[in-house]
């Protein structure tokens, strides 16, 4: 007990430190929020932020969706309504992906969960990249199967091929790898569905591992 | 000067292009000189055979690339290690990327008449003041250098106070908005 | 010749060797990273590591041959570590509005015009439009510079001639 509690006051002592930097940075992030705000929104905004903040997840995002939508000239709601819709994919990636993911995973998570991907999928997403390659392939694997929806290829299909490669424990630098080759793939006329599936075989066949979950294996030799 | 042994000549406006570029540029004397004088001093410090060396850039690579993965690989130790604590602050602090190095990013845009370029994307919270854009002597090109770690961001120039695209750029799907902005992929060729 | 010569430890020699390969492979650092000061860091670079990795240098190759596939990895790592547009803005979704100054004459427009849009091809296709086109290399002598087969250099070659045309058909050129 003596040494649960030690720990966390230890635990404790870091964030007291490290609260006043972060109340700072958070204060200074809702003064960056655009003057052009009307006070209803960017009441209704400062709001929205510190829930989330309560919640533990990122807002940096947050204030910056805002800061896009004056730049656009969009009216005041529709701010606020995509503050809160970013806000709302933030919280159900956390949701999928679990109270101690990354910033970064969250946000990558929140965008995949806006192109589309089920939470369902998010979640199996997560458990697929809890292996040692850690937070950085998570991240990236969710960026990569984000850009690979816009690129059109079918969410299931971008979501299965990047399982995969999670489940393999490929690092962060094979879904940049990835990424190239499939948008040089595109470039030179193939669809996206072709280029991701066929690149995705060879990664996966470079990480020694059987080509795929449709491939036949031989069976084991009856003799031994 | 070899002739081209293949029948796969250019026509048109490709022909003549290819051709200007053929112009061969003329070496700066200051930069023969320092690449002389980096052999030259490289000539001294081989003075005894080495079995194997290691190049100077080398070895500041790879002493980087052990820092980040040390860097990675104990963050993430970090996180696990939080698994019984609540939620804190800290770890909603999302200018934190780990497991990327920041790469350099170059943005060059053509804005001729502009007095005003600046960036504008998730990287630096859509700040229309954040990352000005310099002219460049040619006084057509405006560009900047930003550090983005691997990652997707959206983005768009703000020409003299109007939004604009980048027109050689992907575009990103529906924004919140109605106004899409370009996507840069950053960790690529 | 002049790489024993400097194996032997003329200092001159490889001075030689600089001003007689230099052009050629500024020119395609150039076309390849779009920058005249990346052009020239990697050139430098690749010179310096051709110095130090002369012991190993193969005489049956020719010389510039092999500084080049020096430089052209130089190059793809260069790029690989930098991301690099040079775009013309769209505002509003209006149409481009090219610079009309008056003192812009024909010829700088399509430099312009081929140099956008070779920055607008993939790496490989870049290269071996480049090796091709610009160098005049032979397919074999790009396949020693690139490590990359020569029925997959010709396919770049080809691609990146219809991906440049239809590029520059774009900005107004047939």
């Amino acid at each position: 007990m003596r040494r649960v509690r030690r720990t966390l006051v230890a635990l404790g002592l870091c964030l007291t430190a490290a609260v006043p930097a972060r109340l700072a940075a958070q204060a200074a992030a809702e003064a960056a929020l655009p003057a052009r705000l009307g006070a209803p929104a960017r009441a209704a905004i400062v709001a929205i932020m510190d829930s989330a903040r309560a919640a533990g997840l990122p807002t940096s995002g947050l204030a910056a969706k805002a800061a896009e939508g004056v730049l656009k000239g969009a009216d005041d709601s529709r701010i606020v309504d995509a503050v809160r819709a970013l806000a709302r994919a933030l919280g159900s990636a956390r949701d999928a992906l679990g109270p101690t993911a990354d910033p970064s995973v969250l946000d990558a998570g929140a965008s995949a969960l806006r192109a589309g991907v089920t939470p369902a999928t998010l979640r199996s997403l997560g458990n697929a990249g809890a292996t040692p390659a850690g937070a950085p392939a998570l991240a990236g694997a969710l960026v990569t199967l984000v850009d690979f929806v816009a690129k059109g290829v079918p969410p299931a299909l971008a979501s299965q091929s990047i399982e995969q490669l999670l489940r393999l424990g490929a690092p962060e630098s094979r879904f940049v790898t990835l990424r190239n080759q499939v948008e040089a793939d595109i470039r030179d006329g193939q669809s996206p569905e072709a280029a991701v599936t066929t690149r995705v075989r060879t990664s996966v066949q470079q990480m020694g591992a059987p080509p795929g979950p449709g491939a036949a294996h031989p069976p084991p030799n009856p003799t031994l | 000067m070899r002739e081209q042994p293949e029948d796969d000549k250019l026509t048109g406006a490709l022909a003549q292009a290819a051709s200007m570029l053929r112009a061969e540029p003329v070496p700066r004397t200051e930069w023969r000189e320092a690449l002389l004088e980096a052999v030259a001093s490289h000539d001294i410090d081989q003075v005894r055979p080495l079995l194997w060396s290691v190049r100077p850039a080398v070895a500041i690579a790879a002493c980087a690339a052990c820092v980040i993965a040390g860097a990675a690989l104990s963050y993430g130790v970090l996180l696990r290690g939080r698994a019984g604590a609540p939620p804190s602050g800290l770890a909603a602090e999302s200018s934190v990327r780990p497991g990327g190095a920041a790469l350099p990013v170059r943005f060059a845009v053509e804005a001729p008449g502009a007095v005003h370029v600046s960036i504008v994307g998730d990287f630096n919270g859509w700040n229309p003041g954040g990352l000005p854009l310099h002219r460049l002597p040619d006084g057509r090109t405006w560009e900047v250098e930003v550090g983005l770690t691997p990652g997707r961001y959206a983005y768009a120039f703000v020409v003299d106070g109007r939004l604009a695209r980048d027109s050689s750029a992907a575009e990103s799907g529906d924004d919140d908005f109605g106004v899409p902005n370009s996507v840069v992929l950053v960790g690529g060729s | 010749m002049l790489v024993r010569a400097v194996l032997a430890g003329d200092p001159a020699a490889f001075a030689v060797l600089v001003d007689r390969h230099a052009p050629a492979c500024l020119r395609f650092a150039s076309r390849m990273l779009g920058s005249r000061e990346d052009a020239e860091d990697a050139t430098q670079e690749a010179f310096v590591r051709a110095h130090r990795a002369l012991e190993r240098y193969d005489e049956q190759v020719r010389f510039r041959t092999w500084v080049m596939s020096i430089l052209a990895n130089r190059c793809r790592t260069t790029l690989l570590h930098r991301h690099r547009r040079t775009s013309r803005v769209v505002v509003d979704g209006a149409a481009v509005e090219r610079a009309a100054s008056p003192s812009t004459d024909d010829d700088d427009e399509l430099r312009d015009a081929i140099e956008h849009a070779l920055a607008r091809l993939e790496t490989a296709q870049r290269e071996a439009f480049v090796l091709k086109h610009v160098e005049r290399l032979s397919y074999e002598e790009m396949s020693a510079i690139t490590g990359a087969g020569i029925s997959a250099l010709k396919m770049r070659v080809q691609r990146a001639c219809e991906r440049l045309q239809v590029l520059l058909r774009e900005d107004g050129y047939a």
